[in-house]
């Protein structure tokens, strides 16, 4: 049985539904309800004699979010969190839902589609966030949040907000910086990583020794398109390009053509063309690749999965001049359709209260807090952030959102990603130049966007 | 329990009695047992005409809208316009049924090869049919990964036998490669598919009297003329039977060219599922995706009928109408 078509998780004794159906213990409850209700009906007359009190009403809220599913790690945490807000507002039940996360988008933007998402709080990938907010209008604005708590949100926040008005909280930062491995650079002779674009590539050939040991592992298959793109789409970077301004795309713009040349360069010297993400990242963990793009959150999770890499894992910011790179921010939304909303809204305020925020941040291993004045509130965090050694270039790094790179397309970030891979899978294997892949995947982009 | 009322009706003397204690309720019964076949035929026809039939015209309903944010909106034939001028579903077609038409002759002539070949009697022969059938029953996502470990450009054992050909540049790039890239999914697909094949032609084969085979030994027919003679002609039912499957199977192949491709490089393996899974599920175009898939529909309703045609009129003539020449 697939993840998706489980109707009910039990994890840590959280009740978990999928998707708007209904748990199995609610559809037992409901229907041993219903049977007892069959049998009582002759004897209402007799249950009207009792002195019944009606319970304290409940207010359930419907949290949907990729957590509970997949086994993730990172639940526990999240449970934990949200445990304490229902044992703080007992009238308050918080009730998870929702699909994994290779489906979460799919589901909730059929569920947008549809009418509307059947959820009080949602958390969703930045893309999903900014289709909810930005083409279906079905958020809540939450800068009353932000300001009541007084915290900054980083600029990433831009691609949430709309006519002034901020209606997502980032609560997961995925941020990339360039990550490597300290042993296998000192081994090729650099003393330090690379601080500009002839560096790094300088590296990655001098690191790269197949089929023992390679210099980047950036992922060029379209069959991981996702995750491709995920890392790909920073490369319009470089030179200052965007995927798209505004309502314009922008996908074969002379700065993007750069921008992907580079990285073209860069995968050719690593020797990882055309090799599969598994066998990267098997690579990646048992310490065989000197340099990753990588995201910070579950960088912590290497200590175990890559025990020989973990000690030697640092990062520097991008080497471009800009030193920008994408932030992801995963973030909670309410929903305007919620009958719940001021519950909802307490909801998403106790996530992102400092102490509740640095407790998921520092056991979830997400160590990037999307608040610019966060440390004046924990001092804790500036204390994770000293002791741990891979974290400085991602502090470094210049963040931008999706916001930036995508313009108004951010809702089909997924479809030009697919378009812009496919197409760029030719320029991998040398049948065609990257200035061509990126001219067909403009028009294509073009006519399936504005069709 | 029928027994045993067959017995008491057959009777003569039973009749009456029978007759006399149930009077009306035989009358009854008759015709509780003529809507019986509707009875035990109701939860099927529920569930195909709920789960099956409800979801095809749904899907077809949707094909001529425009679903946006609970607000459906009728289009008429706007979502077929599109398609009719988008180059990228031409593309898709063209791939589908370049990659049905290799499946279909690669699963038949790799299935009646190896069925010819265990059909032989040789000692071990129950255990390699067994072996044979292995690929069939793995599941798809573990064949894929194994193919890509396979087909690997650094790691793959593949690459490593090319790389002992003089001249091949041991660095192949089998996936993503514009033209191998089908080659391969071809190897792959076949791969998993074949023993079906082999199978049903070898219970099919098995079929065929060896008086057959001893009578034309005695006229002395060779051993092609008797393939030709007997054995081709007794399993071209089977054969056409299986090419239809074939089609039908490789036409909606989906997960082994997703998970392998993805339906890349460019649109190279990008078949009529993968570009219906990428509109509905990475672009959300739910009824641009309906609209292919009608026409999807459509296709593989039109090529199976097709295959059908050919064989009846074709084979049958040439191989059981005319007699076995």
């Amino acid at each position: 049985m697939s993840d998706s078509s489980r109707g009910e998780e039990s994890s840590g004794g959280v009740e978990v539904t999928s998707g708007g159906g209904i748990s199995r213990r609610q559809f037992l409850g409901t229907s041993a309800a219903g049977v007892l209700a069959v049998g009582l009906t002759p004897n209402l007359a007799k249950l009207k004699s009792l002195n019944i009190r009606p319970r304290a009403a409940t207010t359930t809220l419907k949290l949907i979010s990729w957590e509970p599913f997949g086994q993730s790690p990172e639940f526990p945490a999240w449970t934990k969190v949200v445990n304490e807000f229902m044992a703080a507002n007992p009238k308050i039940k918080v009730q998870w839902g929702g699909w994994p996360f290779s489906t979460f988008d799919q589901n909730v933007i059929a569920e947008a589609q549809a009418g509307g998402v059947n959820a009080d709080v949602v958390m969703a990938p930045p893309e999903a966030a900014s289709t909810l907010i930005a083409k279906y209008n079905l958020a809540v604005p939450l800068q009353s949040i932000t300001k009541s708590l007084g915290l900054v949100p980083i600029p990433a926040h831009k691609q949430f907000t709309l006519n002034g008005n901020l209606y997502a909280l980032g609560v997961i930062d995925v941020a990339f910086a360039l990550t490597y491995d300290q042993r296998l650079l000192k081994a090729a002779g650099f003393s330090k990583p690379p601080s500009s674009m002839e560096q790094w590539l300088a590296a990655v050939k001098a690191t790269t020794k197949a089929p023992s040991q390679f210099g980047a592992s950036l992922i060029n298959t379209v069959a991981a398109q996702a995750d491709w793109w995920n890392q790909l789409q920073n490369f319009c970077l470089p030179y200052g390009g965007a995927w798209a301004k505004g309502t314009t795309l922008t996908i074969d713009s002379p700065a993007n053509i750069k921008g992907i040349e580079y990285w073209l360069e860069l995968v050719n010297a690593s020797g990882l063309k055309g090799t599969s993400e598994t066998a990267i990242t098997k690579l990646v963990l048992g310490d065989q690749v000197a340099t990753q793009f990588n995201v910070a959150a579950g960088l912590s999770n290497y200590k175990t999965l890559a025990p020989k890499l973990y000690p030697n894992l640092r990062s520097t910011p991008p080497p471009w001049p800009s030193h920008k790179a994408i932030a992801r921010l995963h973030p909670l939304l309410v929903m305007k359709s919620s009958k719940n909303v001021e519950a909802a809204m307490e909801l998403v305020k106790w996530c992102v209260t400092p102490k509740n925020l640095y407790y998921l941040t520092v056991t979830n291993g997400y160590p990037i807090i999307p608040y610019s004045n966060f440390q004046d509130f924990e001092p804790g965090y500036k204390k994770y952030l000293t002791n741990t050694p891979w974290l400085p270039g991602f502090l470094e790094t210049n963040y931008v959102g999706e916001f930036d790179i995508l313009g108004q397309y951010t809702y089909a970030y997924a479809e030009i990603g697919n378009i812009i891979a496919t197409n760029l899978e030719r320029a991998v294997s040398g049948s065609a130049s990257v200035k061509s892949a990126l001219q067909s995947a403009q028009a294509q982009a073009k006519s399936s966007l504005h069709a | 329990m029928a027994a045993t009322e067959a017995l008491v009706i057959d009777s003569p003397e039973a009749k009456p009695v029978r007759r006399a204690s149930r009077g009306n309720s035989f009358g009854r019964q008759a015709g509780l047992r003529s809507n019986l076949h509707l009875k035990l035929l109701a939860p099927i026809l529920v569930f195909e005409g709920l789960f099956v039939v409800y979801p095809i015209i749904r899907g077809v309903i949707l094909a001529f809208q425009q679903t946006n944010y609970g607000k459906t909106s009728w289009v008429g034939l706007a979502n077929f316009r599109q398609m009719i001028h988008d180059p990228i579903f031409w593309a898709s077609v063209r791939t589908t049924f370049e990659f049905t038409l290799a499946m279909v002759v690669v699963w038949l002539s790799l299935g009646l090869g190896v069925a010819l070949l265990t059909n032989w009697a040789f000692k071990g022969r129950s255990l390699v049919r067994g072996i044979l059938a292995i690929p069939w029953a793995i599941p798809d996502v573990p064949t894929v990964l194994t193919f890509t470990i396979m087909l690997d450009p650094n790691f793959g054992i593949l690459n490593r036998i090319a790389s002992w050909i003089p001249g091949v540049h041991h660095q192949i790039q089998w996936l993503t490669a514009p033209n191998l890239a089908f080659i391969a999914i071809i190897t792959m697909v076949a791969w998993k598919g074949f023993p079906f094949y082999s199978l049903v032609i070898l219970s099919s084969l098995q079929a065929i009297p060896d008086d057959l085979y001893e009578a034309a030994k005695v006229d002395g027919a060779g051993a092609f003329q008797r393939f030709r003679s007997i054995t081709f002609p007794s399993i071209v039912p089977t054969l056409s039977l299986l090419a239809v499957l074939a089609f039908i199977f490789s036409f909606q192949q989906f997960t082994l060219i997703y998970l392998s491709t993805g339906g890349g490089p460019g649109q190279d393996t990008s078949t009529i599922a993968i570009l219906i899974y990428n509109q509905a599920f990475q672009y959300f175009n739910y009824n641009y995706a309906s609209a292919m898939a009608a026409v999807g529909l459509l296709l593989a309703v039109f090529g199976t009928v097709l295959f059908v045609v050919i064989e009846r009129r074709v084979i049958r003539q040439r191989y059981l109408e005319g007699g076995l020449s």
